[in-house]
């Protein structure tokens, strides 16, 4: 009997340290997957109609990431709306990791001259709604809208009809990495998860209760793994571009060079309507 | 003789301002103004106000349409919806600026239109709740091209100085 239980708790002593170490294996020996048409998160806002991946070649406008482990040199991407190509055929090392080209959050940051404000904040949900997106958020000067990627462009082009842009920000953010890890780690936790229900079956009651206990973390991490994964896909399907009606002053202030001519910083309607005749 | 000399010398040194500008109807033009040389009213509020930089020549045009594109439109906020040419009533050339902005959550317009002449930079603004800036248009663009900033009296190539540009 004491046999039986020490092989159960070293099975399950294995398989955990598989478990954690399956985040650090060699993304060289392991084959990317592509991840499944990405659909929207279900508490952001109405379903849209998914967006069809853009397969094209292009170069990103811009490119962050957040990923700070991630020391890959940036590859070309794909920008929303640009006209098909074929994808470059896979390289003759079967062992590499393919690169997924949709795998990028496209996100704006447009700000607006502050006049007719509220008319344009209507403006912006409309072309939003006309390009299949929603709006997500919305603040009296202020207003953040989801489109499918691949009307990106088209409604920041949209977007910059509407008034004075005095600053825009486009951000395209490649996550492909992420992507790849996290299909290897959920892939990793289901095989767990599977491995430890078959121990299940066969344990006693008192080895139950710990096999149980490891089921309910790896269970646990497989959701957030999940989540993480789905949230991706959303934020990969839906750009989001947040359009401000605000001065740069703020942000200027730091970085502009003061000009010795105090008569500008006097200019503007609240000097000039202020009609006090004893001024 | 001599003495009619003095007072007209005098008179042209001292007195006036260095620049013209024709009140339209509808306007009452404001009294004791210290940072603007001249400011008009009308009854809803628009305003048409002119101010004088004195020995301000170190720019051109191009630099103050700059500068102040900047500041209005980059650290103010102000949507800039025009940005052309214009000449003054003597034919000095210059800018004219029209923006438009939000004052508590309403449009308003505001116009800014720059000279350079006799070493002096001179800014004509106009503004207004957009609505009443409409109706009081055409007074609006009245005043702003009465505006002469360069004496074109016969005179004034042998006083090409401040002098001659008091009105």
């Amino acid at each position: 009997m004491a046999f039986v239980k020490r092989r159960f708790l070293a099975l399950v002593l294995v398989a955990t340290t598989a478990t954690a170490g399956c985040g650090s294996a060699d993304r060289g020996t392991l084959e990317a997957k592509a991840p499944a048409p990405a659909g929207p998160a279900k508490d952001v806002a109405p379903p849209p109609p998914p967006a069809p991946p853009a397969d094209g070649r292009a170069e990103a406008k811009a490119e962050t990431r957040n990923d700070e482990n991630d020391k890959q040199p940036a590859q070309p991407q794909p920008a929303p709306g640009t006209p098909a190509t074929p994808p470059s055929p896979p390289s003759s090392t079967a062992l590499e990791p393919q690169r997924e080209p949709s795998n990028i959050i496209y996100t704006a940051r447009v700000t607006m001259a502050v006049y007719q404000v509220e008319q344009g904040l209507e403006k912006v949900e409309r072309i939003a709604r006309e390009q299949g997106g929603f709006l997500a958020l919305k603040h009296d000067r202020e207003i953040t809208v989801r489109v499918p990627r691949a009307h990106f462009d088209a409604t920041l082009a949209a977007i910059d009809k509407l008034g004075d842009v005095i600053h825009r920000d486009v951000q395209a953010q490649d996550v492909t990495d992420e992507m790849v890890d996290l299909e290897i780690r959920i892939k990793n936790a289901k095989s767990m998860q599977e491995r430890l229900r078959a121990l299940l079956q066969k344990a006693a009651v008192k080895e139950a209760l710990d096999i149980e206990k490891e089921l309910a973390r790896v269970t646990e991490e497989l959701e957030r793994l999940e989540g993480r994964q789905k949230l991706l896909r959303d934020k990969i399907a839906l750009s989001t571009i947040t359009v401000a009606f605000e001065p740069r002053g703020a942000t200027l202030a730091t970085s502009r060079v003061r000009l010795p001519f105090p008569f500008i910083q006097e200019l503007g309607l609240p000097n000039l309507l202020n009609l006090d005749e004893t001024k | 003789m001599k003495k009619y000399l003095l007072l007209f010398a005098f008179l042209l040194v001292g007195c006036g301002k260095p620049f013209d500008v024709k009140t339209a109807p509808g306007f009452v033009a404001l009294e004791n103004q210290t940072e603007h040389a001249y400011r008009a009213t009308t009854p809803e509020g628009v305003v048409v106000g002119v101010r004088v930089v004195d020995d301000e020549d170190r720019g051109d045009i191009g630099f103050w349409t700059q500068a102040l594109l900047l500041q209005l439109r980059d650290v103010s906020g102000y949507a800039l919806l025009e940005n052309v040419e214009a000449s003054s009533a003597d034919g000095t050339k210059g800018r004219l600026m029209k923006f438009g902005h939000d004052e508590d959550g309403k449009p308003y317009s505001y116009w800014v239109e720059i000279f350079l002449a006799q070493k002096r930079l001179y800014i004509v603004e106009a503004g207004g709740a957009k609505d009443a800036f409409d109706r009081a248009q055409p007074n609006v663009v009245s005043m702003m091209s009465s505006v002469k900033v360069k004496c074109s009296s016969a005179v004034a190539p042998v006083l090409a100085s401040r002098t001659c540009n008091r009105w």
